[in-house]
């Protein structure tokens, strides 16, 4: 009885972190007081290319760039917008990111040790921008190696839109990926590989398979990300304080080739796999 | 879309550039990997291939898939760590052919994202070290293959041919995701750069990627 009433007074104390917008989010990370936007809305910075294909720009153009502090020391946070044009990557919005990581590395340089956050929602590439938004992708790929060998470069991937496409090898890329059972983290969505590869790979309607293969609890159990947290705003920016405290990871991901190459040799590749079975196989080879 | 039948462009281009068919010892028959002389220099020449016997089917016409995105990462890697210690790095040649990304169960179950930014930081992270990546783009460089196998390049080449296709999707899948017909989508084209599907048209924003 008494467990229950705890329980139901930290719900109530709890706010969601996935119902903030961007903003909100980037202010909920920095430490309070701290939030101070780069190339904000008022700047005009809109995507040129929307327009002339009947859709509505937005002046941040779906990315919110704030500098502040986390843990008392110098921050950027880059916060995606997944209610705008499904958090996918424009021109605009790809490059504040791309030189938001490189004002950060060249704070580095310098001696000032600027950290960064990104705040993941994002469908991947934005299609109605095609090829800039995957020459802006490059760049942000380009910043984010160069930044992640002075300072931890942080991903929260939390929301419902979740994390596909070109930003799902930026978590790849970045030094620790923090996660709620909420989002999902995939290179290509389940339509898209339903459509491509067919029913036999996967049934893009089967919410429970789809959460069990990317959502955040296996990509925990499965090494993807680092941490699982709860949907709590608190919870996430205490978890990101937490990671920058234990400074750069002793192995990036992207270096972990030799275990994932011993793992896919011991795999029946005849058979289709469930994600009991990567758990498993996983555990043996670790 | 992802059959490509004609993703035969890597292999022949490797070879005429190379010598040799590329194959490593211990690694996928996809992935192809050889040293050459570039004038009179040594350089590295990789590229990806269609191999009907891949372990995984549904990366059989020379999609960047699980084992091409980690044996691709540990080639770059040793190439590095041969010239970690020499002045003078040699360069690397991504001979660029590849439909996409495997589009599989198995491949988003591993975290096929971490095989391809793989690839990614071991280009990036060769080229701050001095090596100079050359994109030679023979066929297609389509989505995630663009994404891993050319975009970290100083430079990317690509040859005026129409089977040259550098886009961030194919048009009819594009079509579908933005709601609009594939008609629509080819007017837009017309008038609008963002759109280009063929390699000429591409080529004036090529060489923006930072170096």
């Amino acid at each position: 009885m008494s467990l229950n009433m705890n329980e139901s007074n930290s719900r109530e104390s709890r706010r969601s972190y996935i119902e903030l917008k961007a903003r909100e989010r980037a202010t909920q990370l920095l430490d309070p007081g701290t939030f101070h936007e780069l190339v904000g809305p008022f700047d005009r910075m809109e995507s040129v290319w929307l327009p002339m294909q009947g859709i509505v720009p937005q002046s941040d153009d779906g990315c919110v760039v704030a500098k502040g502090t986390i843990d008392g020391q110098p921050a950027v946070v880059i916060a995606m917008e997944g209610k705008f044009q499904g958090g996918s990557i424009g021109e605009i919005c790809g490059m504040k990111m791309a030189m938001a990581f490189a004002l950060a590395r060249k704070d580095n340089e310098k001696g000032i040790p600027t950290r960064a956050v990104l705040s993941l929602e994002s469908g991947g590439v934005r299609l109605q921008e095609a090829n800039i938004g995957e020459l802006v992708i490059a760049e942000i790929y380009a910043e984010l190696v160069a930044l992640r060998q002075y300072t931890p470069v942080v991903v929260v991937i939390a929301g419902n839109t979740g994390c596909f496409g070109g930003m799902s090898l930026a978590a790849g890329l970045s030094s620790y990926v923090i996660m709620t059972r909420q989002a999902r983290l995939s290179m290509n969505g389940p339509e898209v590989i339903e459509q491509e590869a067919g029913l036999e790979e996967i049934v893009a309607s089967d919410k429970v398979f789809v959460w069990g293969m990317c959502g955040g609890a296996q990509r925990y159990a499965t090494g993807a990300v680092d941490v699982l947290v709860e949907d709590d705003a608190d919870a996430i920016t205490e978890a990101v304080k937490e990671t920058f405290r234990k400074g750069l990871p002793p192995v990036l991901r992207t270096d972990q080739y030799e275990l994932f190459i011993r793992r896919l040799a011991a795999m029946d590749t005849s058979k289709q796999w469930t994600a009991e079975d990567i758990r498993t196989v996983w555990k043996e080879i670790a | 879309m992802a059959n490509n039948p004609t993703a035969i462009r890597g292999r022949a281009w490797f070879e005429a550039l190379t010598g040799s068919n590329g194959k490593l010892p211990n690694g996928p028959g996809s992935l192809l990997v050889a040293e050459a002389k570039l004038g009179n220099e040594p350089a590295i020449f990789i590229a990806l291939a269609p191999d009907p016997n891949a372990r995984f089917p549904r990366a059989r016409n020379a999609e960047v898939g699980l084992e091409e995105g980690f044996y691709g990462t540990r080639a770059l890697r040793e190439i590095m760590a041969q010239d970690a210690n020499k002045a003078v790095k040699r360069p690397i040649i991504s001979v660029v052919d590849s439909v996409c990304q495997a589009y599989g169960r198995r491949e988003e179950l591993v975290g096929i994202h971490i095989a391809a930014a793989g690839i990614i930081a071991a280009f990036a992270e060769a080229r701050m070290a001095g090596h100079p990546i050359i994109a030679l783009i023979v066929g297609r460089a389509v989505s995630g293959s663009f994404l891993t196998l050319c975009a970290q390049a100083n430079h990317m080449i690509a040859f005026d041919d129409p089977e040259v296709l550098i886009h961030a999707m194919y048009k009819d899948a594009a079509a579908r995701i933005t709601k609009r017909s594939v008609a629509e989508l080819d007017k837009l084209v017309k008038k609008s750069c963002p759109w280009p599907m063929i390699s000429s048209r591409f080529r004036n924003s090529a060489d923006s990627t930072n170096c």
